[in-house]
């Protein structure tokens, strides 16, 4: 994957938008007219639910919120292994410099993802809360399903606060990476609480798999199905930016430490020697 | 609470949690890039090999 040495980057021209690039053009566009159908599709086309009424139109945002969550936790857990594997040799030599290079991309990966699954259970907390209003009359409740929601929610900003202590890059990642193992034992946790205890949460929307059930059919079915594909898009769409921001924070930092180390190189050669003294 | 509150609610902080965050991330790409000094070819996945995902 890693053929040649990384350019010097610096004496590029500087353009308007520093994390853009044609990818990232054409998926945004996608997804602002993805975002445009969909508010059409769930807020008129979509029929109001026999119970619950027009509150079921936030299905359509709280269900696609949680299952960007989901995908995103699980890149997470998927780039936190590929980071525990690239940094388990040395760090010396070409092959060295290769993994570690290997293991940088994962961990970008890895911190975009799980900060995009944090703002997406955030959403999801706050969508189901206004749902429970109308339909339970409580914004919240200690259920199961509510209750693990929140705590992969605290579990993952603690994952993002780690990431922000100050320590080498390299023992950085590697405890972020056990941290994300760590925290994606919860997500199928959250996921199955709804068939494993008595709540007051619904069961799954959408069950796959041979025999799959389906609580939702028709016009309501494909609007959630394309709202999920809508907020994929988007979430692609800023993941890949956020990506771009943490590779430019490396280059901060590194640039950073490299006008400190002249200064002190600086100071040293300035400071007169034994033999003008 | 109506149920169009609650919807006009859901949505509304839905659309404004996602515009504010993806312009964060953008106005921080472009800080950082000015203070490092790099390019926006530097940020396209087509145009180096070495980095997979930046191009970088």
């Amino acid at each position: 994957m890693i053929e040649t040495p990384e350019p010097d980057l610096r004496r590029q021209a500087q353009p308007p938008s520093m994390t853009g690039s044609v990818a990232t053009r054409v998926l945004g566009s996608i997804g602002l007219a993805a975002a445009a159908v969909m508010a059409i599709l769930a807020l008129w086309i979509s029929p109001a639910d026999a119970v619950q009424g027009d509150a079921v139109r936030l299905m359509y945002v709280h269900v696609p919120s949680i299952w960007v969550a989901y995908g995103g936790f699980a890149l997470t857990a998927f780039a936190s292994m590929r980071v525990l594997w690239r940094t388990r040799g040395g760090i010396g030599g070409t092959e060295g410099v290769i993994a570690d290079r290997q293991a940088r991309h994962w961990d970008r990966v890895a911190g975009a993802a799980a900060e995009l699954g944090v703002m997406f259970t955030a959403l999801t907390l706050v969508t189901g809360s206004l749902w429970g209003k109308v339909t339970w009359g409580s914004y919240w409740q200690w259920d199961a399903r509510l209750t693990t929601t929140v705590l992969l929610f605290v579990t993952y900003l603690g994952y993002l606060a780690l990431r922000r202590l100050p320590t080498e890059s390299r023992a950085r990642a590697r405890r972020s990476a056990v941290m994300a193992l760590i925290a994606v034992v919860n997500l199928p946790i959250v996921h199955y609480s709804v068939d494993w205890w008595r709540t007051l949460h619904q069961e799954a929307s959408l069950s796959l798999g041979p025999g799959g059930d389906r609580n939702y059919t028709g016009e309501m079915y494909w609007t959630l199905l394309y709202s999920w594909a809508t907020f994929t898009v988007v979430a692609l769409w800023i993941g890949m930016h956020r990506y771009r921001v943490l590779r430019l924070e490396e280059l901060a930092e590194e640039a950073a430490l490299e006008e400190l180390l002249s200064v002190r190189r600086g100071e040293h050669s300035s400071e007169p020697s034994e033999s003008d003294r | 609470m109506t149920y169009a509150a609650s919807v006009f609610g859901g949505y509304a902080l839905t659309a404004l949690a996602i515009v504010a965050y993806a312009a964060w991330v953008i106005r921080r790409g472009r800080a950082l890039g000015r203070d490092v000094g790099i390019g926006a070819t530097a940020a396209s996945p087509s145009s180096s090999r070495s980095d997979p995902g930046t191009g970088q």
